[in-house]
């Protein structure tokens, strides 16, 4: 137990997003102990799941750390904001799905770390459905 | 489309995703009597040589990935290749492993889906190996002439086991009947058993086919 809790949270309580749209919000620490966070990145991020192998790229990243002054105060809110790119649009297929998050991950001491996301989607591509009339016979 | 014609719900995680069932990210079960502190004594006793033998899809990626991480706890360097696609020979050796072995213990080559190689790569490589006093682990379909550590053959159990540890507490998208059709379908590849299983997963979370 680290006794640290992420706390992210996106302005657009809808999570929904189009291209060229700002994505703003903010994140903060909540610590009820005296652990020490060495680091903070927030990234903003797309991932695929699915039967093949996973995909993934940063969007936007911001590091803060103690090493270089930019991490004076771990538990004080951060405000984050990047313009979200035309693609990949948020997609829930069967075989494979899009996934858009803001991830903040904390480095401990000891070379520990916690992970928090927030998703969001962006653009409205409508859920897959399968394209026969009658459903599936199991399984 | 507006945005109030859409489903703004953001899409559960499949637990059966190449991300979640992939090598290193599930614990492999060993059979009754079977550890991953036994296969790595009986590795060294063998010279750091030795073969885990299974069908596709039975689960030796899982068991090396299991090794390789005990191996590395205790010191080893180990260089791991995958081969796919019938790759007959492997890459290029890095330059590090080119260098013979003086003291310590030592570097372990790790090969997934050896049987891919040709007969003269094979053999090249275990000459490489062993002129150079690098330790060897292979995951292959056939036999070799290297120790046998482990032969992989999945059963139900484990699967079952396996599932309901994936599983969401409380999800009921997939039943244990629905393990047992389709690892009838497909024994002994638990690799197709998960993504029948993913399948089925995704259609049920649509609505698209009952329990």
């Amino acid at each position: 137990m680290t006794g640290l809790e992420i706390i992210i949270r996106l302005d657009n309580d809808r999570r929904l997003y189009y291209p060229g749209e700002r994505l703003t919000g903010e994140f903060h620490i909540e610590s009820l102990s005296l652990v020490e966070p060495q680091a903070i990145e927030l990234s903003a991020l797309w991932y695929t799941e699915g039967q093949g192998d996973e995909d993934l790229a940063v969007h936007h990243f911001e590091r803060f750390a103690k090493d270089n002054g930019s991490l004076a105060d771990a538990r004080r809110p951060r405000r984050f904001s990047t313009t979200l790119p035309n693609s990949p649009l948020s997609y829930d297929g069967i075989l494979v799905r899009i996934f858009w998050c803001a991830r903040v991950r904390v480095f401990l001491a000891g070379g520990k770390e916690m992970v928090a996301e927030e998703p969001f989607r962006l653009g409205d591509v409508p859920r897959v459905m399968v394209a026969t009339a009658e459903e599936e016979t199991a399984p | 489309m507006n945005a109030a014609q859409i489903d703004l719900a953001l899409p559960a995680h499949n637990p059966f995703s190449a991300t979640r069932v992939r090598p290193g990210q599930i614990p492999f079960r060993f059979a009754e009597g079977a550890s991953v502190g036994q296969l790595t004594a009986r590795f060294q006793a063998a010279g750091c040589r030795g073969q885990i033998v299974g069908p596709h899809g039975s689960g030796k990626s899982t068991l090396l990935a299991t090794l390789l991480e005990a191996l590395r706890a205790r010191q080893r360097r180990v260089t791991v290749f995958t081969l796919r696609n019938h790759e007959r020979r492997l890459p290029a050796w890095p330059a590090w492993l080119r260098v013979p072995h003086t003291g310590g213990p030592p570097s372990i080559v790790a090969i997934d889906g050896y049987e891919q190689l040709s007969r003269w790569s094979a053999w090249r490589v275990v000459r490489f190996c062993r002129r150079n006093g690098h330790g060897l682990l292979v995951t292959t379909h056939r036999a070799c002439k290297l120790p046998l550590l482990y032969a992989t053959r999945p059963e139900l159990a484990a699967i079952l086991e396996l599932v309901t540890n994936l599983l969401p507490a409380g999800d009921n998208h997939v039943t244990p009947a629905d393990v047992e059709v389709l690892f009838a379908r497909h024994a002994p590849d638990v690799r197709e058993t998960l993504f029948g299983l993913y399948r089925l997963y995704e259609l049920r979370r649509r609505g698209l086919q009952r329990p």
